[in-house]
């Protein structure tokens, strides 16, 4: 459970910084992207997959299919709010 | 980056549409149920407010069953299975094999109910295993994990329907992985506001895009489930058995050719189930004893997954000496990746591996292709909003949609009201059907398909507000009771209940709660059609 | 053969048929042949249970492959072949 609220936390977090700079989003609600934040989705999408790669690694099964579930059903919500409220 | 040509998307589309729409209501009656389903065991905990013991196989027991065993036929001594329900009773079955009434391969024993802690018979059963009378403490939970499995749905055609909607969800997550074009780059934007349909749609492919790996998972385990017992099976013991389906279990499971009959005096089980405890750090969940009583009796405890590990452990015993035999894998006698890959599809079907947690994260998972499900039907009659056709039949929408978990929360009702009175198995029933027929009245006599939405929806929270008062109401423990002997989960439960109960109320009511529906209400009419 | 022109309502047709019965006849034959070709793996067991767990995984490839074929006389044909050869391989079995 530790193991994937903490690979959870990085992940969500990571999501958060991908919908801060996505280029889309920003477009299709007029919003501009964060300016202080680098812009690189290379990054971000390689911090959301670090934590599941690290609990394989770490032969924690469990953990990972709760990360996986969690993290895909957790970003749909973010997603799904509009910036403004993001 | 289009993956097909155009005729082919537009193939695709029409597939994943007409498909959706024939057999999306369908499907999210399996899906939902499903959601329901896996949270059974402590839906049943619930329903009889609370197990009366904690680690039911952890008792001591071994006195009892050696008694009872000295009372049945021995020919029932060949197999033994004991389990405990939701209500910590413990199903003790002692039986032999044997051919049903309808002509199927059956266990043939005497069943004895034995109650929590004090261990006494509340019910002895003789019969065919699949003909034995149902117990009235697991009414609820069997109810509504027999509606998912099979719908109740007699053998095998439950199983084919089911199996059918495993693989309508695996034709609708294929085509919208391969029809989406745009699908990493439209991950993090929300539904657009700009249109009604244009939101519809956007709402629709954001979620179906989020809920992919597990919607291909989810249904490719369950078409496993549903067509590997009605399909699988006969068909590949046909090729390589023959046709004898028996012989190919024996095969699969690993039975040794030969046993040892001559008597012996069994060691205490007491000791063994601790035992397996000790190893695996989990619970006993299933006991299995093959050959009481005899020179080579087995015992395999089952328990639940090692911290880390995702499948079920069998350990084996000796019956007679007592001596840890060690781990047996489901399929043979080895271990091998057939059994592997097997082990995986139970629990990542049911998210029974990591106790409450990874539940509630496949029950949402579950809500989230609810969602998908009904979301796309709503964008398929948006499509069609000029069609009066189109909208008539879209009030089967929200018929279905909020009728089945009506249908669920009434089995709950009917299952309530009945239990102490002990006719809970017909009730149980009963109550889903009456849910079910008030939601397709409504259907049918309320026109507009807004209204119905909403007043089905404060139909819907007002009966899962009313669970936890109907629960207590009529006998079961209360919460202070279930606090001071640590039984958490029927709390658990009425707090989800009453929390799920008002929420959907709210949403009936259109009660407004500032920033959470003011996107939705900004949403400008207008008919903009926008391209594919 | 394979060039031969179909008429739209033919390929729909044959699109149906394809997709619908010869996918699902497809997906039970090669259940049905696999475990007599596939290596019985470590405990005995695989080539018995990996086809019924893959049947899903069959289904879905014949159904897509169906859909996604250009033309769709030539999915009837691979359809053919596929079905023969599981037929040939369960005939050889007795």
């Amino acid at each position: 459970m530790v193991y994937s609220a903490g690979a959870l936390a990085v992940t969500l977090l990571a999501m958060v910084y991908l919908g801060l700079i996505d280029p889309k989003r920003g477009r299709v609600f007029a919003t501009s992207t964060s300016k202080w934040l680098p812009h690189s989705r290379f990054a971000g999408w390689a911090l959301v997959l670090l934590p599941g790669v690290a609990l394989i690694l770490a032969g924690q099964l469990s953990a990972f299919l709760i990360w996986f579930g969690a993290a895909t059903v957790a970003s749909w919500g973010m997603a799904v709010r509009p910036p403004r409220r993001f | 980056m289009s993956m097909v040509d155009k005729a082919t998307s537009k193939r695709l589309l029409a597939v994943h549409g007409w498909s959706g729409v024939i057999l999306g209501l369908f499907l999210y009656v399996v899906v939902v149920t499903g959601a329901v389903a896996v949270m059974s065991h402590e839906i049943g905990e619930w329903s009889v407010s609370g197990a009366g013991t904690e680690a039911p196989l952890n008792q001591p027991l071994d006195a009892r069953i050696r008694q009872l065993a000295e009372t049945v036929d021995p020919k029932y001594r060949e197999d033994v299975s004991i389990f405990p329900n939701a209500a910590g009773t413990i199903q003790l079955f002692f039986h032999t094999h044997g051919t049903n009434s309808a002509g199927k391969p059956d266990d043939l024993g005497v069943r004895f109910m034995l109650a929590p802690k004090t261990l006494e018979v509340l019910a002895r059963d003789e019969g065919y295993g699949t003909e034995l009378p149902d117990d009235p403490q697991s009414a609820l939970d069997y109810f509504l994990s027999i509606l998912h499995i099979s719908l109740h749905a007699p053998d095998p055609v439950g199983l084919y329907l089911t199996g059918l909607a495993g693989f309508v969800m695996l034709a609708a997550v294929i085509s919208g992985i391969i029809l989406h074009k745009h699908l990493l780059r439209d991950l993090f934007v929300s539904p657009r506001l700009s249109s009604r349909l244009l939101n519809r749609r956007d709402r629709h492919i954001l979620a179906g895009s989020w809920s992919l790996p597990f919607g291909f998972l989810l249904a490719f385990t369950g078409t496993f489930f549903s067509f590997a017992g009605a399909i699988g099976l006969p068909i590949v013991a046909m090729v390589s058995f023959g046709g004898d389906q028996v012989k190919m279990l024996e095969t699969l499971v690993g039975v040794p050719a030969s046993v040892n009959k001559a008597p012996a005096v069994m060691a205490n089980l007491d000791t063994m189930f601790a035992d397996a405890s000790r190893r695996t750090g989990t619970k006993p969940e299933f006991v299995s004893i093959a050959h009481w009583g005899t020179a080579d009796a087995k015992v395999q405890v089952t328990t639940g997954p090692v911290e880390s590990e995702i499948k079920y452990n069998n350990l084996v015993f000796h019956g007679i000496s007592g001596q840890f035999e060690g781990v047996k894998p489901d399929l043979g006698t080895k271990p091998s990746l057939g059994n592997d890959i097997f082990g995986w599809m139970g629990p990542l079907h049911f998210g029974n591996f990591g106790g409450l947690l990874s539940k509630f994260v496949w029950v949402m998972l579950g809500l989230v292709t609810c969602y998908v499900t009904l979301t796309g039907l709503r964008l398929w009659v948006e499509r069609r909003a000029d069609d009066p056709v189109w909208q008539k039949l879209s009030r089967a929408i929200p018929t279905v949609g909020y009728g089945v978990p009506i249908g669920m929360a009434a089995s709950a009702v009917g299952f309530l009201v009945s239990f102490p009175k002990g006719d809970a198995v017909g009730w149980t029933a009963g109550g889903f059907l009456v849910g079910c027929a008030v939601a397709l009245l409504l259907g049918f006599v309320i026109g507009d398909r807004d209204r119905l939405g909403r007043i089905m929806s404060v139909l819907l929270g007002a009966l899962l507000v009313s669970l936890p008062f109907l629960r207590i109401s009529m006998g079961g423990a209360g919460w202070v009771d279930l606090s001071a002997t640590l039984r958490f989960v029927p709390i658990m439960l009425d707090v989800i209940l009453f929390a799920g109960g008002v929420f959907a109320i709210a949403a009936g009511l259109r009660w407004q709660v500032p920033g959470l529906r003011a996107s939705q209400l900004s949403v400008r009419e207008t008919t903009a059609v926008p391209a594919e | 053969m394979l060039s031969s022109p179909t008429t739209p309502r033919t390929a729909l047709i044959l699109r149906w048929i394809t997709a619908g019965p010869l996918a699902i006849i497809a997906a039970v034959l090669t259940m049905a042949s696999t475990p007599l070709w596939l290596p019985k793996g470590a405990a005995g067991v695989d080539h018995m249970i990996l086809p019924i767990i893959l049947f899903p995984a069959f289904w879905a490839i014949f159904f897509f492959y169906a859909l996604i074929e250009a033309r769709p006389i030539r999915a009837l044909v691979i359809f053919a072949v596929v079905m023969l050869a599981n037929a040939v391989v369960i005939y050889l079995q007795f």
